[in-house]
């Protein structure tokens, strides 16, 4: 039975050097771009002819953007529409990630801390950017909760910044778990097939039972790392 | 774990920015803008309906409206109509009962001035009659003291009473 980690080395394809850093093509990087393109060429393929009454290909990109809209309008009011093309490709490229890395020989860049915590660093990076350019210098009172006296600043400022900044980790850290877990269990569970012989078949229905389940895994992440993205938004737009 | 492998974090941020910032480009600039377009048609063309229905609908209502205070006049004017017919029906009929009253009035005076006047005449005749043969009963008892005068009188004395 090979390592159930070993689905999860980044191998090189396009060996890169730039200053001294590597930012080599690889095969992470290769699900990342088709993670794009097949988001990309869906939307452009559904898109395609757009009718008042939607065809059944219209209604998807449709449902998809009344969905994610919803989502944001609820968790963070109606004035973070403005950010939605910012949630709404968060989604998508999650959702992607973590759907085509479910194809056999196939890659999960989600499962990744580089890839989800550089996701999860943009998102804060983004929200900060909001914040400050709402609030100024009123961002910093985000450290500071309303009705804590001012000699309290010095303790509770620290444990604000530290439960802020631990907002990308903890996204980060759920999905990847997720994802690893759930890759780790289909490898395992599929290196029984050849070992049972004919009683393989059970190990395969039982995997094809747990790939039902990882699709519903991969969208439900998504859609948390979403809903996560929004609430954190909304503290960014909102008053502490 | 290949996940904490520090050697491609650099690389998986670099391809990460870039795909996920060109998606975030094609999503805001093409897609989005697309699906944006044609549910604000939709709504518009909504809207538009509701309107265009509300509209009908008062135009129904008004045209209802219309109808019944149509309906209230013509019945109106229907028994108005029908009040005068009466009236003047009453009127034509107490003026024919009025002439026909007026005609039996005078047929009665007729037929009673006729049966008066065919009265006297079978009184004539019936005096006559009686005095010829109270004449001719006097002679055959040769009662010569009661002449034809007298006959006469006594007839029109018995006939007044």
């Amino acid at each position: 039975m090979s390592n159930p980690m070993e689905q999860f080395n980044i191998q090189p394809i396009i060996p890169i050097k730039v200053g001294g850093y590597d930012i080599s093509f690889t095969n992470s990087s290769l699900f990342m771009v088709l993670a794009v393109v097949v988001s990309v060429l869906l939307f452009a393929i559904c898109l395609r002819k757009r009718t008042i009454v939607p065809s059944l290909s219209q209604s998807v990109p449709e449902a998809l953007y009344e969905f994610i809209s919803n989502l944001l309008k609820e968790n963070a009011g109606a004035e973070a529409l403005r950010y939605f093309s910012f949630i709404f490709t968060i989604f998508l490229f999650v959702a992607f990630g973590n759907l085509l890395g479910l194809f056999p020989y196939s890659f999960t860049f989600t499962s990744h801390v580089a890839a989800v915590g550089g996701l999860s660093l943009i998102a804060l990076l983004f929200n900060i950017c909001i914040g400050i350019k709402k609030k100024k210098w009123g961002y910093w009172r985000t450290f500071m909760p309303n009705g804590i006296p001012m000699a309290l600043a010095p303790l509770i400022m620290p444990i604000e910044m530290i439960s802020f900044l631990s907002k990308p980790f903890s996204l980060t850290v759920r999905l990847v778990a997720n994802m690893t877990v759930g890759h780790i269990m289909l490898k395992i569970i599929a290196g029984f097939v050849l070992a049972l012989g004919v009683g393989g078949v059970v190990p395969v229905l039982f995997n094809s039972c747990i790939v039902v389940f990882e699709i519903f895994i991969a969208l439900l992440q998504a859609f948390i790392y979403t809903v996560l993205s929004c609430i954190y938004l909304s503290d960014a737009i909102h008053s502490h | 774990m290949p996940q904490l492998d520090p050697t491609w974090f650099i690389s998986q941020f670099f391809w990460l920015c870039i795909c996920f910032f060109f998606m975030l480009f094609l999503m805001s600039k093409i897609f989005i803008p697309k699906i944006k377009d044609i549910l604000e048609q939709r709504q518009r063309k909504i809207d538009d309906y509701l309107v265009k229905a509300h509209q009908i609908k008062e135009q129904a209502e008004e045209s209802l409206k219309k109808y019944n205070e149509a309906l209230v006049k013509a019945t109106a004017d229907a028994n108005e109509a029908l009040e005068n017919a009466r009236k003047e029906m009453n009127v034509y009929i107490a003026k024919k009962q009025d002439e026909l009253t007026q005609k039996l009035n005078t047929k009665l005076l007729e037929g009673e001035a006729q049966i008066k006047e065919t009265r006297e005449k079978a009184l004539k005749e019936v005096k006559n009659i009686s005095q010829d043969w109270a004449l001719d009963i006097v002679k055959k008892l040769e009662l010569t003291k009661i002449d034809a005068e007298d006959i006469k009188k006594g007839i029109e004395k018995v006939v007044n009473h």
